[in-house]
Protein backbone atom coordinates (compact mmCIF):
# COMPACT_ATOMS: atom_id res chain seq x y z
CA UNK A 1 0.00 0.00 0.00
CA UNK A 2 1.29 3.49 -0.85
CA UNK A 3 2.24 5.76 2.06
CA UNK A 4 -0.44 8.38 2.40
CA UNK A 5 0.37 12.07 2.09
CA UNK A 6 -0.58 13.82 5.31
CA UNK A 7 -2.49 17.08 5.48
CA UNK A 8 0.77 18.79 6.49
CA UNK A 9 2.47 17.24 3.46
CA UNK A 10 -0.17 18.72 1.16
CA UNK A 11 0.25 22.12 2.81
CA UNK A 12 3.98 21.92 2.02
CA UNK A 13 3.13 21.02 -1.61
CA UNK A 14 0.84 24.05 -1.90
CA UNK A 15 3.40 26.32 -0.27
CA UNK A 16 5.88 25.38 -3.01
CA UNK A 17 3.56 27.26 -5.37
CA UNK A 18 4.63 30.47 -3.66
CA UNK A 19 7.97 30.22 -5.52
CA UNK A 20 6.55 30.45 -9.07
CA UNK A 21 3.98 33.01 -7.89
CA UNK A 22 6.79 35.14 -6.47
CA UNK A 23 8.72 34.87 -9.73
CA UNK A 24 5.60 35.90 -11.67
CA UNK A 25 5.19 38.89 -9.38
CA UNK A 26 8.84 39.91 -9.62
CA UNK A 27 8.83 39.71 -13.42
CA UNK A 28 5.33 41.23 -13.62
CA UNK A 29 4.03 38.21 -15.52
CA UNK A 30 0.24 38.23 -15.71
CA UNK A 31 -0.20 34.60 -14.71
CA UNK A 32 -0.80 34.92 -10.98
CA UNK A 33 -4.60 34.99 -11.10
CA UNK A 34 -4.76 32.20 -13.71
CA UNK A 35 -2.36 30.04 -11.68
CA UNK A 36 -4.31 30.43 -8.46
CA UNK A 37 -7.64 29.72 -10.20
CA UNK A 38 -6.16 26.69 -12.04
CA UNK A 39 -4.78 25.12 -8.85
CA UNK A 40 -7.95 25.81 -6.89
CA UNK A 41 -10.01 24.20 -9.67
CA UNK A 42 -7.62 21.26 -9.84
CA UNK A 43 -7.90 20.68 -6.08
CA UNK A 44 -11.70 20.83 -5.98
CA UNK A 45 -12.07 18.70 -9.12
CA UNK A 46 -9.65 16.01 -7.94
CA UNK A 47 -11.23 15.73 -4.51
CA UNK A 48 -14.69 15.49 -6.09
CA UNK A 49 -13.43 12.86 -8.52
CA UNK A 50 -11.74 11.05 -5.62
CA UNK A 51 -15.04 10.88 -3.76
CA UNK A 52 -16.90 9.90 -6.92
CA UNK A 53 -14.37 7.24 -7.93
CA UNK A 54 -14.52 5.73 -4.45
CA UNK A 55 -18.24 5.06 -4.94
CA UNK A 56 -17.86 4.04 -8.59
CA UNK A 57 -15.16 1.52 -7.66
CA UNK A 58 -17.29 0.15 -4.83
CA UNK A 59 -20.46 -0.12 -6.91
CA UNK A 60 -18.60 -1.26 -10.07
CA UNK A 61 -21.80 -1.15 -12.11
CA UNK A 62 -21.49 -1.63 -15.91
CA UNK A 63 -23.96 1.13 -16.83
CA UNK A 64 -22.49 3.57 -14.35
CA UNK A 65 -18.99 2.87 -15.72
CA UNK A 66 -20.14 3.36 -19.30
CA UNK A 67 -22.00 6.55 -18.37
CA UNK A 68 -18.83 7.86 -16.70
CA UNK A 69 -16.80 7.12 -19.84
CA UNK A 70 -19.40 8.91 -21.99
CA UNK A 71 -19.25 11.93 -19.68
CA UNK A 72 -15.45 11.96 -20.00
CA UNK A 73 -15.76 11.86 -23.82
CA UNK A 74 -18.35 14.65 -23.74
CA UNK A 75 -16.14 16.84 -21.57
CA UNK A 76 -13.14 16.10 -23.84
CA UNK A 77 -15.13 16.96 -27.00
CA UNK A 78 -16.33 20.16 -25.34
CA UNK A 79 -12.77 21.06 -24.38
CA UNK A 80 -11.53 20.45 -27.93
CA UNK A 81 -14.31 22.70 -29.31
CA UNK A 82 -13.60 25.44 -26.76
CA UNK A 83 -9.83 25.41 -27.22
CA UNK A 84 -9.97 25.36 -31.00
CA UNK A 85 -12.62 28.11 -31.15
CA UNK A 86 -14.69 26.07 -33.59
CA UNK A 87 -18.47 26.26 -33.83
CA UNK A 88 -20.02 23.63 -31.55
CA UNK A 89 -23.07 23.35 -33.84
CA UNK A 90 -20.87 21.99 -36.65
CA UNK A 91 -18.15 20.15 -34.76
CA UNK A 92 -19.53 18.79 -31.46
CA UNK A 93 -20.88 15.57 -32.92
CA UNK A 94 -17.95 14.75 -35.30
CA UNK A 95 -15.40 15.25 -32.53
CA UNK A 96 -17.45 13.31 -29.96
CA UNK A 97 -17.82 10.48 -32.47
CA UNK A 98 -14.11 10.38 -33.32
CA UNK A 99 -13.08 10.22 -29.63
CA UNK A 100 -15.74 7.58 -28.92
CA UNK A 101 -14.68 5.39 -31.88
CA UNK A 102 -11.02 5.65 -30.98
CA UNK A 103 -11.68 4.85 -27.30
CA UNK A 104 -13.86 1.84 -28.12
CA UNK A 105 -11.13 0.39 -30.37
CA UNK A 106 -8.36 1.02 -27.87
CA UNK A 107 -10.34 -0.24 -24.86
CA UNK A 108 -11.20 -3.44 -26.74
CA UNK A 109 -7.50 -3.99 -27.44
CA UNK A 110 -6.22 -2.95 -24.01
CA UNK A 111 -8.84 -4.31 -21.64
CA UNK A 112 -10.02 -7.10 -23.90
CA UNK A 113 -6.74 -8.62 -24.93
CA UNK A 114 -3.65 -6.95 -23.49
CA UNK A 115 -4.30 -7.34 -19.79
CA UNK A 116 -5.70 -10.44 -18.20
CA UNK A 117 -8.82 -9.38 -16.33
CA UNK A 118 -11.99 -11.43 -16.13
CA UNK A 119 -14.51 -8.58 -16.04
CA UNK A 120 -13.53 -6.23 -18.85
CA UNK A 121 -15.42 -3.22 -17.53
CA UNK A 122 -13.99 -3.45 -14.01
CA UNK A 123 -14.08 0.14 -12.81
CA UNK A 124 -10.52 0.30 -11.44
CA UNK A 125 -9.12 -0.59 -14.87
CA UNK A 126 -11.75 0.69 -17.30
CA UNK A 127 -12.12 4.19 -15.87
CA UNK A 128 -8.50 5.27 -15.23
CA UNK A 129 -7.22 3.76 -18.47
CA UNK A 130 -10.02 5.31 -20.53
CA UNK A 131 -9.47 8.60 -18.72
CA UNK A 132 -5.74 8.59 -19.39
CA UNK A 133 -6.26 7.84 -23.07
CA UNK A 134 -8.96 10.51 -23.46
CA UNK A 135 -6.83 13.10 -21.64
CA UNK A 136 -3.87 12.47 -23.91
CA UNK A 137 -5.71 12.29 -27.21
CA UNK A 138 -7.57 15.50 -26.40
CA UNK A 139 -4.34 17.55 -26.40
CA UNK A 140 -3.21 16.07 -29.72
CA UNK A 141 -6.67 16.55 -31.24
CA UNK A 142 -6.68 20.25 -30.29
CA UNK A 143 -3.25 20.73 -31.91
CA UNK A 144 -4.22 18.86 -35.07
CA UNK A 145 -7.55 20.59 -35.59
CA UNK A 146 -6.05 24.01 -34.87
CA UNK A 147 -3.27 23.45 -37.39
CA UNK A 148 -5.63 21.99 -40.00
CA UNK A 149 -8.11 24.88 -40.06
CA UNK A 150 -5.50 27.58 -39.50
CA UNK A 151 -3.48 26.34 -42.46
CA UNK A 152 -6.55 25.80 -44.59
CA UNK A 153 -7.54 29.43 -44.06
CA UNK A 154 -4.01 30.74 -44.67
CA UNK A 155 -3.32 28.58 -47.70
CA UNK A 156 -6.77 28.50 -49.22
CA UNK A 157 -5.26 29.07 -52.69
CA UNK A 158 -3.39 25.76 -52.47
CA UNK A 159 -6.64 23.99 -51.56
CA UNK A 160 -8.43 25.72 -54.44
CA UNK A 161 -5.50 25.06 -56.81
CA UNK A 162 -5.76 21.31 -56.23
CA UNK A 163 -9.55 21.35 -56.41
CA UNK A 164 -9.67 23.45 -59.61
CA UNK A 165 -7.18 21.12 -61.27
CA UNK A 166 -9.29 18.02 -60.77
CA UNK A 167 -8.68 16.72 -57.26
CA UNK A 168 -11.41 15.37 -55.01
CA UNK A 169 -12.19 17.13 -51.72
CA UNK A 170 -10.16 14.50 -49.85
CA UNK A 171 -7.16 14.89 -52.18
CA UNK A 172 -7.26 18.68 -51.85
CA UNK A 173 -7.30 18.34 -48.06
CA UNK A 174 -4.42 15.85 -47.91
CA UNK A 175 -1.57 18.42 -47.61
CA UNK A 176 -3.41 20.02 -44.69
CA UNK A 177 -4.10 16.67 -43.02
CA UNK A 178 -0.44 15.71 -43.38
CA UNK A 179 0.87 18.87 -41.78
CA UNK A 180 -1.67 18.81 -38.95
CA UNK A 181 -0.83 15.19 -38.08
CA UNK A 182 2.90 16.02 -38.13
CA UNK A 183 2.39 18.99 -35.78
CA UNK A 184 0.16 17.02 -33.41
CA UNK A 185 2.19 13.80 -33.30
CA UNK A 186 5.71 15.23 -33.13
CA UNK A 187 5.64 15.92 -29.36
CA UNK A 188 4.65 12.34 -28.49
CA UNK A 189 7.18 10.83 -30.92
CA UNK A 190 9.90 13.02 -29.40
CA UNK A 191 8.94 12.21 -25.81
CA UNK A 192 8.56 8.48 -26.59
CA UNK A 193 12.12 8.43 -27.95
CA UNK A 194 13.52 9.63 -24.61
CA UNK A 195 11.13 7.82 -22.26
CA UNK A 196 13.06 6.46 -19.30
CA UNK A 197 16.16 8.50 -20.12
CA UNK A 198 14.98 11.90 -18.99
CA UNK A 199 12.08 11.11 -16.73
CA UNK A 200 9.98 8.22 -15.60
CA UNK A 201 6.45 8.58 -16.95
CA UNK A 202 3.70 9.54 -14.49
CA UNK A 203 1.77 6.32 -14.71
CA UNK A 204 4.84 4.18 -14.09
CA UNK A 205 5.92 6.31 -11.17
CA UNK A 206 2.42 5.98 -9.74
CA UNK A 207 2.50 2.23 -10.06
CA UNK A 208 5.94 1.98 -8.44
CA UNK A 209 4.79 4.17 -5.55
CA UNK A 210 1.70 1.96 -5.32
CA UNK A 211 3.88 -1.09 -4.78
CA UNK A 212 3.91 -2.68 -8.26
CA UNK A 213 6.95 -4.62 -9.41
CA UNK A 214 9.21 -2.53 -11.70
CA UNK A 215 8.70 -4.97 -14.62
CA UNK A 216 4.91 -4.80 -14.24
CA UNK A 217 5.05 -1.00 -14.17
CA UNK A 218 7.29 -0.98 -17.25
CA UNK A 219 5.03 -3.32 -19.22
CA UNK A 220 1.99 -1.21 -18.34
CA UNK A 221 3.86 1.91 -19.36
CA UNK A 222 4.87 0.43 -22.72
CA UNK A 223 1.30 -0.69 -23.37
CA UNK A 224 -0.13 2.68 -22.40
CA UNK A 225 2.33 4.71 -24.52
CA UNK A 226 1.56 2.56 -27.54
CA UNK A 227 -2.18 2.79 -27.02
CA UNK A 228 -2.04 6.55 -26.45
CA UNK A 229 -0.05 6.93 -29.67
CA UNK A 230 -2.47 4.76 -31.63
CA UNK A 231 -5.49 6.47 -30.05
CA UNK A 232 -4.13 9.90 -30.94
CA UNK A 233 -3.54 9.03 -34.59
CA UNK A 234 -6.96 7.36 -34.94
CA UNK A 235 -8.76 10.25 -33.22
CA UNK A 236 -6.99 12.92 -35.24
CA UNK A 237 -7.61 11.08 -38.49
CA UNK A 238 -11.29 10.50 -37.70
CA UNK A 239 -11.77 14.04 -36.34
CA UNK A 240 -10.39 15.53 -39.54
CA UNK A 241 -12.44 13.22 -41.74
CA UNK A 242 -15.69 13.60 -39.76
CA UNK A 243 -15.21 17.34 -39.22
CA UNK A 244 -14.34 18.07 -42.83
CA UNK A 245 -17.59 16.43 -43.97
CA UNK A 246 -19.47 19.28 -42.34
CA UNK A 247 -16.94 22.09 -42.80
CA UNK A 248 -17.51 22.75 -46.49
CA UNK A 249 -20.52 24.09 -48.36
CA UNK A 250 -22.01 22.36 -51.39
CA UNK A 251 -19.47 24.18 -53.61
CA UNK A 252 -16.54 22.74 -51.65
CA UNK A 253 -15.70 26.08 -50.05
CA UNK A 254 -14.72 26.23 -46.37
CA UNK A 255 -17.61 27.45 -44.21
CA UNK A 256 -17.16 30.01 -41.48
CA UNK A 257 -16.12 27.42 -38.90
CA UNK A 258 -14.76 29.61 -36.12
CA UNK A 259 -16.87 31.29 -33.47
CA UNK A 260 -14.86 34.52 -33.75
CA UNK B 1 -16.59 27.36 -74.45
CA UNK B 2 -17.32 29.85 -71.72
CA UNK B 3 -20.62 31.70 -71.68
CA UNK B 4 -21.09 34.40 -69.05
CA UNK B 5 -24.40 36.23 -68.87
CA UNK B 6 -25.17 39.31 -66.78
CA UNK B 7 -22.65 38.39 -64.12
CA UNK B 8 -22.50 40.54 -61.01
CA UNK B 9 -20.32 39.83 -58.00
CA UNK B 10 -20.91 41.65 -54.74
CA UNK B 11 -18.70 41.64 -51.70
CA UNK B 12 -19.47 43.44 -48.46
CA UNK B 13 -16.84 45.98 -49.57
CA UNK B 14 -18.77 46.74 -52.77
CA UNK B 15 -19.55 45.54 -56.28
CA UNK B 16 -16.55 43.84 -57.91
CA UNK B 17 -18.10 42.90 -61.24
CA UNK B 18 -21.25 44.59 -62.55
CA UNK B 19 -23.48 43.01 -65.19
CA UNK B 20 -20.67 41.46 -67.26
CA UNK B 21 -21.54 39.29 -70.28
CA UNK B 22 -19.14 37.61 -72.71
CA UNK B 23 -18.80 34.48 -74.78
CA UNK B 24 -15.55 32.66 -75.53
CA UNK B 25 -15.98 30.09 -78.32
CA UNK B 26 -14.34 26.67 -78.08
CA UNK B 27 -10.53 26.64 -78.46
CA UNK B 28 -10.18 30.43 -78.50
CA UNK B 29 -7.97 32.59 -76.31
CA UNK B 30 -9.68 35.37 -74.39
CA UNK B 31 -7.70 37.98 -72.50
CA UNK B 32 -9.24 39.79 -69.55
CA UNK B 33 -7.38 43.02 -69.06
CA UNK B 34 -7.68 45.62 -66.39
CA UNK B 35 -5.76 47.39 -63.68
CA UNK B 36 -5.17 45.78 -60.28
CA UNK B 37 -8.30 45.54 -58.19
CA UNK B 38 -10.68 45.43 -61.16
CA UNK B 39 -11.77 41.88 -60.34
CA UNK B 40 -9.77 39.77 -62.83
CA UNK B 41 -8.75 37.17 -60.23
CA UNK B 42 -12.23 37.24 -58.67
CA UNK B 43 -13.75 36.59 -62.09
CA UNK B 44 -11.55 33.50 -62.66
CA UNK B 45 -12.30 32.24 -59.15
CA UNK B 46 -16.00 32.76 -59.74
CA UNK B 47 -15.86 30.64 -62.90
CA UNK B 48 -14.33 27.88 -60.77
CA UNK B 49 -17.05 28.07 -58.11
CA UNK B 50 -14.93 29.65 -55.39
CA UNK B 51 -17.14 32.75 -55.21
CA UNK B 52 -20.62 31.20 -55.10
CA UNK B 53 -22.56 34.37 -54.18
CA UNK B 54 -22.71 35.72 -57.75
CA UNK B 55 -25.77 36.62 -59.77
CA UNK B 56 -26.17 35.83 -63.45
CA UNK B 57 -25.43 32.71 -65.44
CA UNK B 58 -22.15 30.94 -66.17
CA UNK B 59 -21.93 28.04 -68.63
CA UNK B 60 -18.67 26.18 -69.19
CA UNK B 61 -18.62 23.51 -71.91
CA UNK B 62 -22.40 23.09 -71.72
CA UNK B 63 -22.37 22.77 -67.94
CA UNK B 64 -24.11 25.49 -65.97
CA UNK B 65 -22.08 26.52 -62.95
CA UNK B 66 -23.98 25.55 -59.82
CA UNK B 67 -23.27 23.44 -56.75
CA UNK B 68 -24.38 20.28 -58.57
CA UNK B 69 -22.05 20.75 -61.55
CA UNK B 70 -19.10 22.47 -59.91
CA UNK B 71 -17.05 19.31 -59.35
CA UNK B 72 -17.66 18.22 -62.98
CA UNK B 73 -16.49 21.63 -64.17
CA UNK B 74 -13.36 21.43 -61.99
CA UNK B 75 -12.51 18.13 -63.69
CA UNK B 76 -12.31 19.83 -67.09
CA UNK B 77 -10.46 22.96 -65.99
CA UNK B 78 -6.84 23.80 -65.44
CA UNK B 79 -6.21 26.81 -63.20
CA UNK B 80 -2.96 28.65 -62.70
CA UNK B 81 -3.32 31.07 -59.79
CA UNK B 82 -0.75 33.73 -58.98
CA UNK B 83 2.17 32.55 -56.84
CA UNK B 84 1.36 28.85 -56.79
CA UNK B 85 4.95 28.08 -55.85
CA UNK B 86 4.79 29.44 -52.30
CA UNK B 87 3.10 26.25 -51.13
CA UNK B 88 5.83 23.87 -52.26
CA UNK B 89 9.33 23.13 -50.97
CA UNK B 90 10.83 21.68 -54.13
CA UNK B 91 10.49 22.36 -57.84
CA UNK B 92 9.56 18.72 -58.38
CA UNK B 93 6.63 19.05 -55.95
CA UNK B 94 5.44 22.21 -57.70
CA UNK B 95 5.63 20.62 -61.15
CA UNK B 96 4.12 17.23 -60.31
CA UNK B 97 1.43 18.30 -57.76
CA UNK B 98 -1.45 18.40 -60.30
CA UNK B 99 -0.50 14.93 -61.61
CA UNK B 100 -0.75 13.33 -58.15
CA UNK B 101 -4.50 13.77 -58.31
CA UNK B 102 -6.33 10.55 -59.23
CA UNK B 103 -8.16 12.12 -62.22
CA UNK B 104 -4.85 13.35 -63.69
CA UNK B 105 -2.62 10.33 -62.99
CA UNK B 106 -3.00 9.06 -66.56
CA UNK B 107 -1.84 12.44 -67.83
CA UNK B 108 1.57 12.13 -66.15
CA UNK B 109 3.98 13.49 -68.79
CA UNK B 110 6.89 11.47 -70.16
CA UNK B 111 10.45 12.74 -69.81
CA UNK B 112 10.36 13.70 -73.47
CA UNK B 113 7.19 15.76 -73.04
CA UNK B 114 8.73 17.51 -70.04
CA UNK B 115 11.92 18.26 -71.97
CA UNK B 116 9.94 19.65 -74.92
CA UNK B 117 7.79 22.02 -72.90
CA UNK B 118 10.75 23.12 -70.76
CA UNK B 119 12.75 23.89 -73.92
CA UNK B 120 9.80 25.77 -75.33
CA UNK B 121 9.73 27.93 -72.18
CA UNK B 122 13.52 28.39 -72.13
CA UNK B 123 13.89 26.26 -68.99
CA UNK B 124 16.39 23.54 -68.09
CA UNK B 125 15.02 20.26 -66.73
CA UNK B 126 17.88 20.40 -64.20
CA UNK B 127 15.71 22.87 -62.31
CA UNK B 128 13.51 19.95 -61.26
CA UNK B 129 16.22 18.88 -58.82
CA UNK B 130 16.30 22.20 -57.03
CA UNK B 131 14.51 23.67 -54.05
CA UNK B 132 11.92 26.36 -54.71
CA UNK B 133 14.09 28.93 -52.92
CA UNK B 134 16.97 28.24 -55.32
CA UNK B 135 15.20 29.39 -58.49
CA UNK B 136 13.97 32.79 -59.69
CA UNK B 137 10.39 34.06 -59.68
CA UNK B 138 10.21 33.85 -63.47
CA UNK B 139 11.41 30.24 -63.47
CA UNK B 140 8.82 29.27 -60.84
CA UNK B 141 6.09 30.89 -62.89
CA UNK B 142 7.08 29.07 -66.09
CA UNK B 143 7.36 25.69 -64.30
CA UNK B 144 3.88 26.07 -62.82
CA UNK B 145 2.61 27.08 -66.28
CA UNK B 146 4.27 24.04 -67.92
CA UNK B 147 2.58 21.76 -65.42
CA UNK B 148 -0.90 23.21 -66.07
CA UNK B 149 -0.44 23.14 -69.87
CA UNK B 150 0.53 19.45 -69.78
CA UNK B 151 -2.73 18.66 -68.00
CA UNK B 152 -4.29 19.22 -71.41
CA UNK B 153 -7.65 20.33 -69.99
CA UNK B 154 -10.44 21.60 -72.28
CA UNK B 155 -10.68 24.88 -70.34
CA UNK B 156 -7.69 26.82 -69.01
CA UNK B 157 -7.89 29.75 -66.61
CA UNK B 158 -4.52 31.50 -66.23
CA UNK B 159 -4.07 34.31 -63.73
CA UNK B 160 -1.21 36.65 -64.68
CA UNK B 161 0.84 33.75 -66.14
CA UNK B 162 3.68 35.97 -67.38
CA UNK B 163 3.80 38.75 -64.78
CA UNK B 164 7.30 37.81 -63.54
CA UNK B 165 8.84 37.38 -67.02
CA UNK B 166 11.02 39.65 -69.14
CA UNK B 167 9.90 40.54 -72.68
CA UNK B 168 11.70 37.64 -74.43
CA UNK B 169 10.52 34.97 -72.03
CA UNK B 170 7.03 36.43 -72.02
CA UNK B 171 6.89 36.03 -75.81
CA UNK B 172 8.09 32.42 -75.51
CA UNK B 173 5.43 31.75 -72.86
CA UNK B 174 2.72 33.22 -75.09
CA UNK B 175 3.82 31.02 -78.03
CA UNK B 176 3.97 27.95 -75.77
CA UNK B 177 0.44 28.60 -74.50
CA UNK B 178 -0.80 29.05 -78.08
CA UNK B 179 0.82 25.76 -79.09
CA UNK B 180 -0.09 23.60 -76.10
CA UNK B 181 -3.56 25.05 -75.55
CA UNK B 182 -4.59 24.90 -79.22
CA UNK B 183 -7.38 22.50 -78.23
CA UNK B 184 -8.45 24.37 -75.12
CA UNK B 185 -10.60 27.37 -74.40
CA UNK B 186 -8.28 29.77 -72.59
CA UNK B 187 -9.09 32.69 -70.32
CA UNK B 188 -6.10 34.81 -69.34
CA UNK B 189 -6.19 37.55 -66.71
CA UNK B 190 -3.38 40.03 -67.30
CA UNK B 191 -2.45 43.66 -67.02
CA UNK B 192 0.39 43.49 -69.58
CA UNK B 193 -0.16 44.52 -73.19
CA UNK B 194 2.01 41.74 -74.66
CA UNK B 195 -0.98 39.42 -74.68
CA UNK B 196 -3.23 41.64 -76.77
CA UNK B 197 -1.88 40.43 -80.14
CA UNK B 198 -2.25 36.77 -79.16
CA UNK B 199 -5.86 37.08 -78.06
CA UNK B 200 -8.88 36.10 -80.13
CA UNK B 201 -11.03 38.14 -77.80
CA UNK B 202 -10.33 40.90 -75.27
CA UNK B 203 -12.48 41.85 -72.28
CA UNK B 204 -11.51 45.15 -70.75
CA UNK B 205 -12.64 45.45 -67.13
CA UNK B 206 -11.46 49.06 -66.99
CA UNK B 207 -14.30 50.12 -69.27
Amino acid sequence: MTKDITFAGLIIAYSLLLIPLLIFKLLKIKLIKDTIIAFLRMTVQLFLVGIYLKYIFELDNLWLNLAWALIMIGVAAGTVIRRTGLKARIFAFPIFLSILTSLVLIDIAFLGFMIDIKYKFEARYFIPISGMIIGNLMRADVMAINEFYKKLKQEVTLYQYLLANGSSLFEALLPFMRSSIVVAMNPLIASTAVTGLIALPGMMTGQLLGGSLPMTAIKYQIAIIITIFVAQVITIFLSLIFASRSSFDSWGNLKDVFTK
Amino acid sequence: MIDVKQLSINFSSGKIIDNLSFFVPKNKICVIKGQSGRGKTTLLKTLLGFVPNFSGKIIINDLELNDKNVSKIRKITGWLPQQTEIYFDTVKELFFAPFEVKTNKKLLPTNEQIQQIFASLNLSTQLLNKKITQISGGQKQRIALASILLLNKPVLLLDEPTSALDKDNELLAIRTIQKYAANSTVLIATHTSAWLDAADLIIDLDK
